[in-house]
Protein backbone atom coordinates (compact mmCIF):
# COMPACT_ATOMS: atom_id res chain seq x y z
CA UNK A 1 0.00 0.00 0.00
CA UNK A 2 2.54 2.52 1.15
CA UNK A 3 4.94 1.68 -1.71
CA UNK A 4 2.29 2.70 -4.23
CA UNK A 5 1.04 5.72 -2.27
CA UNK A 6 4.17 7.87 -2.41
CA UNK A 7 4.82 7.67 -6.17
CA UNK A 8 1.13 8.29 -6.84
CA UNK A 9 1.17 11.29 -4.52
CA UNK A 10 4.27 12.64 -6.34
CA UNK A 11 2.55 12.30 -9.70
CA UNK A 12 -0.65 13.89 -8.37
CA UNK A 13 1.19 16.85 -6.86
CA UNK A 14 3.24 17.41 -10.03
CA UNK A 15 0.25 17.18 -12.34
CA UNK A 16 -1.90 19.33 -10.04
CA UNK A 17 0.75 22.01 -9.78
CA UNK A 18 1.33 22.16 -13.51
CA UNK A 19 -2.38 22.26 -14.37
CA UNK A 20 -3.02 24.92 -11.73
CA UNK A 21 -0.70 27.12 -13.76
CA UNK A 22 2.27 27.50 -11.45
CA UNK A 23 5.68 27.83 -13.18
CA UNK A 24 6.22 24.37 -14.63
CA UNK A 25 9.96 24.12 -13.99
CA UNK A 26 9.59 24.93 -10.32
CA UNK A 27 6.71 22.48 -9.94
CA UNK A 28 9.01 19.67 -11.10
CA UNK A 29 11.89 20.83 -8.91
CA UNK A 30 9.69 21.45 -5.88
CA UNK A 31 7.80 18.15 -6.09
CA UNK A 32 11.14 16.35 -6.25
CA UNK A 33 12.39 18.28 -3.22
CA UNK A 34 9.27 17.66 -1.12
CA UNK A 35 9.19 13.94 -1.79
CA UNK A 36 12.92 13.59 -1.21
CA UNK A 37 12.24 14.96 2.27
CA UNK A 38 9.03 12.98 2.91
CA UNK A 39 10.27 9.61 1.67
CA UNK A 40 13.52 9.90 3.61
CA UNK A 41 15.81 9.56 0.60
CA UNK A 42 19.47 10.53 1.15
CA UNK A 43 19.97 14.26 0.59
CA UNK A 44 23.10 13.39 -1.39
CA UNK A 45 20.76 13.28 -4.40
CA UNK A 46 20.73 17.06 -4.30
CA UNK A 47 24.50 17.09 -4.28
CA UNK A 48 24.26 15.00 -7.44
CA UNK A 49 21.69 17.39 -8.90
CA UNK A 50 24.05 20.34 -8.55
CA UNK A 51 26.89 18.52 -10.30
CA UNK A 52 24.47 17.44 -13.06
CA UNK A 53 23.35 21.03 -13.59
CA UNK A 54 26.94 22.11 -13.81
CA UNK A 55 28.19 19.30 -16.05
CA UNK A 56 25.24 18.95 -18.44
CA UNK A 57 23.86 22.47 -18.74
CA UNK A 58 26.30 25.11 -17.55
CA UNK A 59 29.53 23.72 -18.98
CA UNK A 60 27.87 22.64 -22.21
CA UNK A 61 29.36 24.75 -24.96
CA UNK A 62 26.81 23.47 -27.49
CA UNK A 63 24.26 25.77 -25.85
CA UNK A 64 26.42 28.79 -26.75
CA UNK A 65 24.74 28.53 -30.17
CA UNK A 66 21.35 29.60 -28.78
CA UNK A 67 22.07 33.27 -27.92
CA UNK A 68 23.93 33.48 -31.23
CA UNK A 69 20.81 32.33 -33.11
CA UNK A 70 18.70 34.92 -31.31
CA UNK A 71 21.28 37.60 -32.09
CA UNK A 72 21.28 36.60 -35.76
CA UNK A 73 17.49 36.83 -35.94
CA UNK A 74 17.53 40.26 -34.31
CA UNK A 75 20.20 41.50 -36.73
CA UNK A 76 18.19 40.28 -39.72
CA UNK A 77 15.13 42.09 -38.41
CA UNK A 78 16.57 45.41 -37.22
CA UNK A 79 18.99 45.90 -40.12
CA UNK A 80 16.18 45.49 -42.71
CA UNK A 81 18.21 42.81 -44.49
CA UNK A 82 15.19 40.52 -44.47
CA UNK A 83 12.90 43.16 -45.92
CA UNK A 84 15.33 44.12 -48.65
CA UNK A 85 15.99 40.52 -49.61
CA UNK A 86 12.24 39.99 -49.82
CA UNK A 87 11.99 42.88 -52.28
CA UNK A 88 14.98 41.56 -54.21
CA UNK A 89 13.50 38.06 -54.46
CA UNK A 90 10.21 39.54 -55.60
CA UNK A 91 11.83 41.60 -58.37
CA UNK A 92 14.03 38.75 -59.54
CA UNK A 93 10.90 36.62 -59.95
CA UNK A 94 9.43 39.23 -62.28
CA UNK A 95 7.18 41.07 -59.87
CA UNK A 96 4.11 39.09 -60.84
CA UNK A 97 1.45 38.09 -58.32
CA UNK A 98 2.58 34.47 -58.18
CA UNK A 99 6.18 35.69 -57.87
CA UNK A 100 5.32 37.37 -54.57
CA UNK A 101 4.02 34.10 -53.15
CA UNK A 102 7.13 32.24 -54.28
CA UNK A 103 9.46 34.95 -52.93
CA UNK A 104 7.82 34.70 -49.49
CA UNK A 105 8.59 30.98 -49.51
CA UNK A 106 12.20 31.65 -50.62
CA UNK A 107 12.73 34.23 -47.86
CA UNK A 108 11.17 31.81 -45.38
CA UNK A 109 13.82 29.25 -46.32
CA UNK A 110 16.58 31.88 -46.08
CA UNK A 111 15.44 33.01 -42.63
CA UNK A 112 15.08 29.40 -41.52
CA UNK A 113 18.62 28.55 -42.50
CA UNK A 114 20.10 31.61 -40.81
CA UNK A 115 18.10 32.24 -37.65
CA UNK A 116 16.44 28.95 -36.76
CA UNK A 117 13.79 30.24 -34.35
CA UNK A 118 10.15 29.67 -35.24
CA UNK A 119 8.80 32.66 -33.31
CA UNK A 120 11.24 35.10 -34.84
CA UNK A 121 10.75 34.09 -38.45
CA UNK A 122 6.96 33.86 -38.21
CA UNK A 123 6.74 37.31 -36.64
CA UNK A 124 9.16 38.74 -39.19
CA UNK A 125 7.31 37.26 -42.17
CA UNK A 126 3.95 38.38 -40.79
CA UNK A 127 5.16 41.94 -40.52
CA UNK A 128 7.02 42.02 -43.84
CA UNK A 129 5.23 39.71 -46.20
CA UNK A 130 1.60 39.66 -45.14
CA UNK A 131 0.84 43.27 -46.21
CA UNK A 132 2.50 42.61 -49.58
CA UNK A 133 0.53 39.44 -50.13
CA UNK A 134 -2.72 41.20 -49.31
CA UNK A 135 -1.78 44.10 -51.61
CA UNK A 136 -1.22 41.56 -54.38
CA UNK A 137 -4.80 40.41 -53.82
CA UNK A 138 -4.08 37.02 -52.34
CA UNK A 139 -7.03 36.05 -50.18
CA UNK A 140 -6.55 36.10 -46.40
CA UNK A 141 -6.56 32.34 -45.94
CA UNK A 142 -3.89 31.68 -48.56
CA UNK A 143 -1.59 34.45 -47.40
CA UNK A 144 -1.86 33.49 -43.72
CA UNK A 145 -1.21 29.85 -44.59
CA UNK A 146 1.78 30.74 -46.73
CA UNK A 147 3.31 32.89 -43.99
CA UNK A 148 2.71 30.26 -41.33
CA UNK A 149 4.12 27.44 -43.46
CA UNK A 150 7.25 29.25 -44.60
CA UNK A 151 7.82 30.68 -41.12
CA UNK A 152 7.72 27.32 -39.37
CA UNK A 153 10.28 25.93 -41.82
CA UNK A 154 12.78 27.40 -39.34
CA UNK A 155 12.81 24.31 -37.13
CA UNK A 156 13.15 21.92 -40.05
CA UNK A 157 16.13 23.36 -41.91
CA UNK A 158 19.25 22.19 -40.08
CA UNK A 159 20.93 25.01 -38.22
CA UNK A 160 17.92 25.46 -35.93
CA UNK A 161 17.56 25.91 -32.22
CA UNK A 162 15.31 22.91 -31.69
CA UNK A 163 17.79 20.60 -33.41
CA UNK A 164 20.61 21.99 -31.24
CA UNK A 165 18.65 21.12 -28.10
CA UNK A 166 17.56 17.72 -29.42
CA UNK A 167 21.07 16.93 -30.61
CA UNK A 168 22.40 17.64 -27.14
CA UNK A 169 20.48 14.79 -25.53
CA UNK B 1 47.44 32.40 -10.01
CA UNK B 2 45.80 34.38 -12.82
CA UNK B 3 42.62 32.96 -14.25
CA UNK B 4 43.97 32.68 -17.78
CA UNK B 5 46.99 30.54 -16.83
CA UNK B 6 50.34 31.36 -18.40
CA UNK B 7 49.06 32.24 -21.87
CA UNK B 8 45.87 32.66 -23.89
CA UNK B 9 45.22 29.39 -25.68
CA UNK B 10 42.45 28.12 -27.92
CA UNK B 11 41.09 26.07 -25.05
CA UNK B 12 40.93 29.05 -22.71
CA UNK B 13 38.96 30.96 -25.35
CA UNK B 14 36.61 27.97 -25.75
CA UNK B 15 36.13 27.95 -21.98
CA UNK B 16 35.51 31.68 -22.01
CA UNK B 17 32.60 31.12 -24.42
CA UNK B 18 30.57 29.00 -22.04
CA UNK B 19 31.69 31.03 -19.01
CA UNK B 20 30.11 34.09 -20.61
CA UNK B 21 26.99 32.08 -21.49
CA UNK B 22 26.66 30.96 -17.87
CA UNK B 23 26.91 34.55 -16.65
CA UNK B 24 24.34 35.73 -19.20
CA UNK B 25 22.04 32.77 -18.56
CA UNK B 26 22.12 32.32 -14.79
CA UNK B 27 22.39 35.78 -13.24
CA UNK B 28 19.15 37.25 -14.68
CA UNK B 29 16.91 34.35 -13.53
CA UNK B 30 15.59 36.45 -10.63
CA UNK B 31 14.62 39.31 -12.91
CA UNK B 32 12.94 36.88 -15.32
CA UNK B 33 11.01 35.48 -12.35
CA UNK B 34 9.81 38.94 -11.30
CA UNK B 35 8.83 39.75 -14.89
CA UNK B 36 6.74 36.53 -14.80
CA UNK B 37 8.29 35.11 -17.98
CA UNK B 38 8.66 31.51 -16.77
CA UNK B 39 6.92 28.75 -18.71
CA UNK B 40 3.43 27.98 -17.44
CA UNK B 41 0.74 25.59 -18.63
CA UNK B 42 -1.85 28.32 -18.70
CA UNK B 43 -4.92 27.00 -20.51
CA UNK B 44 -6.76 27.06 -17.17
CA UNK B 45 -4.66 29.69 -15.42
CA UNK B 46 -5.13 32.41 -18.07
CA UNK B 47 -8.92 32.46 -17.53
CA UNK B 48 -8.78 32.98 -13.75
CA UNK B 49 -9.29 36.21 -11.84
CA UNK B 50 -6.20 38.11 -10.59
CA UNK B 51 -6.97 37.12 -7.00
CA UNK B 52 -7.05 33.43 -7.88
CA UNK B 53 -3.79 33.77 -9.83
CA UNK B 54 -2.17 35.43 -6.84
CA UNK B 55 -3.30 32.54 -4.65
CA UNK B 56 -1.90 29.94 -7.06
CA UNK B 57 1.44 31.75 -7.06
CA UNK B 58 1.46 32.22 -3.30
CA UNK B 59 0.76 28.56 -2.56
CA UNK B 60 3.12 27.46 -5.33
CA UNK B 61 5.94 29.58 -3.95
CA UNK B 62 5.48 28.16 -0.48
CA UNK B 63 4.93 24.52 -1.49
CA UNK B 64 7.31 24.13 -4.43
CA UNK B 65 9.94 26.87 -4.42
CA UNK B 66 10.83 27.06 -0.73
CA UNK B 67 11.67 23.34 -0.14
CA UNK B 68 13.66 23.27 -3.36
CA UNK B 69 15.81 26.23 -2.33
CA UNK B 70 16.23 24.95 1.22
CA UNK B 71 17.75 21.78 -0.23
CA UNK B 72 19.69 23.06 -3.20
CA UNK B 73 21.28 26.28 -1.90
CA UNK B 74 23.59 24.63 0.69
CA UNK B 75 24.57 21.98 -1.85
CA UNK B 76 25.35 24.57 -4.52
CA UNK B 77 27.42 26.46 -1.96
CA UNK B 78 29.33 23.28 -1.00
CA UNK B 79 29.94 22.60 -4.66
CA UNK B 80 31.56 26.00 -5.09
CA UNK B 81 33.49 25.68 -1.82
CA UNK B 82 34.94 22.33 -2.93
CA UNK B 83 36.21 23.92 -6.14
CA UNK B 84 37.71 26.76 -4.07
CA UNK B 85 39.49 24.55 -1.49
CA UNK B 86 40.84 22.11 -4.09
CA UNK B 87 41.84 25.01 -6.39
CA UNK B 88 40.13 23.25 -9.26
CA UNK B 89 41.27 24.18 -12.75
CA UNK B 90 40.21 23.20 -16.24
CA UNK B 91 41.11 19.64 -17.21
CA UNK B 92 42.04 20.53 -20.76
CA UNK B 93 44.36 23.50 -20.37
CA UNK B 94 41.57 26.07 -20.43
CA UNK B 95 40.76 28.67 -17.82
CA UNK B 96 41.98 28.16 -14.27
CA UNK B 97 40.00 29.07 -11.14
CA UNK B 98 36.81 27.15 -11.90
CA UNK B 99 35.36 28.32 -8.55
CA UNK B 100 34.53 31.68 -10.15
CA UNK B 101 32.13 30.17 -12.65
CA UNK B 102 30.85 27.64 -10.13
CA UNK B 103 30.07 30.52 -7.74
CA UNK B 104 27.65 31.89 -10.35
CA UNK B 105 25.30 28.97 -9.64
CA UNK B 106 24.71 29.64 -5.89
CA UNK B 107 24.72 33.38 -6.64
CA UNK B 108 22.04 33.04 -9.31
CA UNK B 109 19.96 30.73 -7.10
CA UNK B 110 20.26 33.18 -4.20
CA UNK B 111 19.11 36.04 -6.44
CA UNK B 112 16.19 33.87 -7.56
CA UNK B 113 15.29 33.15 -3.93
CA UNK B 114 15.47 36.89 -3.19
CA UNK B 115 13.08 37.67 -6.03
CA UNK B 116 10.74 34.91 -4.85
CA UNK B 117 10.69 36.51 -1.39
CA UNK B 118 9.94 39.89 -3.00
CA UNK B 119 7.14 38.29 -4.98
CA UNK B 120 5.78 36.59 -1.85
CA UNK B 121 5.45 39.93 -0.08
CA UNK B 122 3.64 41.42 -3.10
CA UNK B 123 1.37 38.37 -3.43
CA UNK B 124 0.31 38.41 0.20
CA UNK B 125 -1.30 41.78 -0.43
CA UNK B 126 -2.94 40.68 -3.68
CA UNK B 127 -4.22 37.28 -2.57
CA UNK B 128 -6.46 38.70 0.11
Amino acid sequence: MSEAALPLATAALTLGGILAGYRAGKVLAGAAAIFTLISDLPLAFFNLLVSRIYANVLSNWLLVAIPMFIFMGLILETSDVAERSLIAAQRSLGGSASGIGLSVLVIGILLAASSGIVGASVVLLTRLALPRLIDAEYDNKTSAGLVAASGTLAILIPPSMMLVILGDQ
Amino acid sequence: MPIGGSAISLNSLLDLQWHLLVIVGVLPVGLVWLADKYVRVDFLYARQKPRWKARVNLIGNLVFAVPYFVLILPEAWDFTARAWTSDEASRNGGLNDLWIIKAILPLGLALLLLSIVVELVRLMRKAR
